[in-house]
C-alpha cells in the first residue's frame, strides 16, 4: 500500500481543519482520511502514480488561497510517509521502497511521537535517532523499555502496524445481455446466451480466487417485468460447466410466461476456495480435489451423501438417522482396523416392507413360521420353504406415539437366502423388512 | 468333464501364474480377501472395466469387505445405495456411501463418481441398468480408471462376472437346548468369476451381523414385549 501524507495544512490566513479539506481532495485521491488531532490528511495511492497524484492534492490545497504551503510525504509506510511531509524541506517528498528504515535513520526519536516518560528515559539512555533505536535487538528493547519502547522501536524500523483504509470490498461480479430486436423463446439459444454470461462471470470470480455458493439468473420478459431464479451450488465454485448443468436442469423444467428479451447473471454469495494440505504419501491425496468435484456434481443432480447416526431405539428402521454429508467429506482419511474389513453379512432393509402371506406352526407359544410368500393376495407368487426360523424377537414400545408390538424371526430360506420375517404382535399380519447379504 | 475343461485344469495345475491374454495388463483394485482375490483374473477388481456381480446372498458382504479394504489402502471407495437399503445399524462411514433421489441420479452418479478418477472401487447397488446405460458406465470406468461392480443381473458389456451361491449344507448353526436349529452363525457361499478366458470359483466363509439390539426396550417404556398373544 503507498501513503501520501499531507502536511501544515493551516496557514495564518488558511480557514479550515483536515476535516474539512478532506472533502476537496477527494476529486483526486479515491480514498482520504483526515487526523485533525495532528494537522494530517492521508490519502490512499495504491494502484496509482503516487507523485502525481501528491502534485494533484497539493493542486486542490492551493486553489483555497492563504498563506500554507503544504507538504506532502509518498511512503509504503504510514510513518515514513509523514516523517516525510512533516520533515523534509522540498513540498513532496518521496520515500523509495524498501527504503523507509534507512530513511527514518536520521531523524530524531521525537519525530515518532513517543510518550514523554519513555522520550526522557531514551534520552537518558542516549538513543537520540531513529536508527539508534533500531539497531537494537527486540528483546533488548523489551527488557529495557517496556511495551511502549517495543512499540516505538517497530516505528523506528519503519514496521508501523496503523490501519489507515480498511480493506476495499470487491463487488461481486455480474453480468447481462439484452436485445431489442426480436424476443426469445427457445430455450437452445437463451442457454447459448446464458453460457456467455456464465463464463465472463466465472472468470470474474476465479481471477479472485473465489467461488459462488449462492447465484441467480433473472429473465426480462418482453411484456414487462423480471422472473427470477436462485441457485445454491452444493459447494463454492466456479465452474462453468457446474453453473450451466444446474441452469440447463433448471431451464428444462421452469417455465416463464413470457417470450425472454434479456438475462442477468450475478453473484449473491461467494466464498474463498480453499486449498487444503495433505500428506504427500496419502495415496488418496491427489485425487482429492477431483473426487470432491464429483460428489459436488452429484449432490446438485439430486444425489446425498450420507453417514448414519445410530440411537439404542429396538426397531431397525427407527434406529438410524441419515445425516449429509458436504463434498469435502473426501479430505477425510477414516482409520480402519483389520478386523473392520472381515466380509460380514449385513441386513438390508426392504425400502418399504414388504406384506407377506406366512404359514405358521406353533413353537412354545408362538406362531413360528414355516413358509411364506409375497401378499396378500400374492396367489401367484413362489412359496419359500424355510429350513429354520429363530426367534422370535419380541420388541414392543411406542405406547404414547406409533405403538408396535412385533415378533422378529430371522429365517433361513431352502434356497440359502436369510429374511428377516416380523409379525405384528397385535394385527397379526406378517411381513417381510430385510435380507442378508 | 469336456476336453476343453480338462485342458484348463490341466494348464492351470501347470502353470498357475498364467493369465489368458484378455486378462493381462490390467491393474486392480485387491478386495483384501484371499480367496476372493485369488479367483479374479488380475488379483482384484479390474480398474478401468465393468464388473457385475448378480444380487445374491455374500455379494454384497463381499464387496463391502472391499470397499472396506480400498479405504484402508489409502484410495478411495464409494457405494451408491440406489434403493437406499443399507442398514446404518452395521454401516462403517469409510466408504462414501451416495443415497440418490431416484433410478436415474443414481446412473448418474455412478457415472459421475466412475469417471472423476477420484475412486478406485465404485459400487452401484439396487439398479438393473439397460444396454445403453452400461455402455456409459463402462466409458466412465474405462475413461476414470475406476474398478466399476454393478450389483445386477444385467451381464451385458461386463469384463466380469460374479455369481455367487450359498452352500445351505455348509452353514454354520447353533442349536438350542431343544435341539432346533436356534442361530445361524456362518454361511459358506461358493464365488464363481468368469472372463474372457477365465473361469474360476473359490468356497468362502461368511459371519453374519447380528443386531446387539434386538432385545433391548425402547428407553423409558415398560416392557410389554409378548403381549396379546
Amino acid at each position: 500500500m503507498t501513503f501520501v501524507c499531507l502536511s501544515r495544512l493551516a496557514g495564518p490566513t488558511a480557514g479550515g481543519s483536515a476535516a474539512e479539506l478532506a472533502p476537496r481532495l477527494l476529486t483526486a485521491a479515491p480514498r482520504v482520511r483526515a487526523d485533525d488531532a495532528r494537522g494530517l490528511i492521508w490519502a490512499d495511492a495504491r494502484g496509482l502514480p503516487a507523485r502525481g497524484l501528491a502534485r494533484s492534492l497539493l493542486v486542490l490545497l492551493a486553489e483555497r488561497g492563504g498563506s500554507s504551503e503544504p507538504h506532502a510525504g509518498i511512503a509504503r509506510c504510514a510513518i515514513a510517509a509523514e516523517v516525510a511531509s512533516l520533515g523534509a524541506e522540498e513540498p513532496i517528498v518521496e520515500v523509495p521502497a524498501g527504503g523507509e528504515r534507512a530513511f527514518l535513520a536520521p531523524y530524531e526519536i521525537g519525530v515518532l511521537g513517543p510518550d514523554p516518560a519513555l522520550a526522557r528515559l531514551l534520552e537518558g539512555t542516549g538513543i537520540e535517532r531513529c536508527g539508534d533505536l533500531a539497531r537494537l535487538d527486540l528483546a533488548a528493547v523489551a527488557v529495557r523499555f517496556g511495551q511502549d519502547g517495543v512499540g516505538l522501536w517497530r516505528l523506528a524500523r519503519a514496521d508501523d502496524p496503523r490501519r489507515l483504509f480498511d480493506p476495499t470490498i470487491r463487488p461481486l461480479p455480474d453480468a447481462s445481455l439484452e436485445w431489442s430486436d426480436y424476443a426469445l423463446r427457445d430455450p437452445e439459444r437463451l442457454l447459448f446466451a446464458i453460457n456467455g454470461l456464465a463464463g465472463t462471470v466465472c472468470a470474474a470470480l476465479r481471477d479472485t480466487g473465489q467461488g459462488a455458493t449462492a447465484f441467480t439468473l433473472a429473465f426480462a420478459l418482453a411484456g414487462g417485468g423480471t422472473v427470477e431464479q436462485p441457485f445454491a451450488p452444493s459447494r463454492a465454485n466456479a465452474s462453468q460447466r457446474t453453473w450451466m448443468r444446474l441452469i440447463r436442469d433448471v431451464l428444462e423444467r421452469i417455465r416463464l410466461p413470457d417470450a425472454v428479451t434479456g438475462v442477468f447473471l450475478r453473484v449473491d454469495r461467494a466464498a474463498r476456495s480453499e486449498i487444503v494440505q495433505g500428506d504427500v504419501l496419502d495415496r488418496g491425496f491427489g485425487t482429492a480435489q477431483v473426487a470432491e468435484e464429483a460428489l459436488a456434481r452429484i449432490l446438485d443432480q439430486g444425489s446425498v451423501v450420507v453417514t448414519p447416526e445410530n440411537s439404542r431405539h429396538p426397531l431397525l428402521a427407527r434406529r438410524t438417522r441419515w445425516v449429509e454429508q458436504p463434498p469435502a467429506l473426501v479430505w477425510a482419511r477414516p482409520q480402519i482396523g483389520p478386523d473392520d474389513t472381515e466380509p460380514a453379512l449385513a441386513l438390508h432393509l426392504r425400502p418399504e416392507p414388504v406384506p407377506v402371506e406366512a404359514i405358521t406352526a406353533d413353537r412354545r407359544g408362538f406362531a413360528a413360521p414355516l413358509r411364506y410368500r409375497a401378499g396378500p393376495g400374492g396367489a401367484a407368487a413362489e412359496w419359500h420353504e424355510l429350513v429354520t426360523a429363530s426367534g422370535p424377537d419380541c420388541i414392543s414400545g411406542g405406547q404414547w406415539e406409533e405403538p408396535y408390538a412385533v415378533e422378529l424371526y430371522c429365517c433361513v430360506r431352502h434356497d440359502g437366502a436369510i429374511v428377516l420375517l416380523s409379525r405384528d404382535a397385535r394385527s397379526g399380519e406378517w411381513q417381510e423388512i430385510g435380507e442378508w447379504r | 468333464m469336456s476336453r476343453s475343461a480338462a485342458a484348463r485344469v490341466l494348464l492351470a495345475a501347470r502353470f498357475p501364474d498364467a493369465l489368458p491374454a484378455a486378462q493381462r495388463g490390467w491393474s486392480s483394485v485387491p478386495s483384501g480377501i484371499a480367496g476372493l482375490d485369488r479367483i479374479l483374473p488380475s488379483g482384484g477388481f479390474q480398474r478401468g472395466r465393468l464388473s457385475v456381480w448378480a444380487p445374491a446372498i455374500g455379494s454384497a458382504a463381499l464387496l463391502r469387505a472391499a470397499a472396506l479394504h480400498t479405504v484402508a489402502g489409502g484410495e478411495r471407495a464409494a457405494w451408491i445405495d440406489a434403493r437406499h437399503t443399507v442398514a446404518g445399524a452395521c454401516w462403517r462411514a469409510a466408504p462414501v456411501l451416495v443415497r440418490p433421489s431416484g433410478p436415474m441420479a443414481g446412473l448418474r452418479a455412478t457415472e459421475e463418481l466412475a469417471r472423476s478418477g477420484g475412486f478406485a472401487l465404485v459400487v452401484l447397488d439396487g439398479l438393473d441398468p439397460e444396454t445403453t446405460e452400461l455402455v456409459r458406465l463402462s466409458r466412465a470406468a474405462r475413461e476414470g480408471s475406476s474398478a466399476l461392480v454393478l450389483l445386477t443381473r444385467a451381464t451385458a458389456l461386463a469384463a466380469l462376472r460374479l455369481v455367487s451361491r450359498p452352500l445351505l449344507a455348509e452353514y454354520a448353526w447353533r442349536r438350542s437346548r431343544v435341539g432346533d436349529a436356534d442361530e445361524i452363525r456362518a454361511v459358506k457361499v461358493q464365488v464363481e468369476a468368469r472372463a474372457s478366458g477365465w473361469f474360476a470359483h473359490e468356497t468362502i466363509s461368511l459371519s453374519l451381523w447380528r443386531d446387539d439390539l434386538r432385545l433391548s426396550v425402547e428407553t423409558g417404556w415398560p416392557d410389554r414385549r409378548g403381549e396379546r398373544r
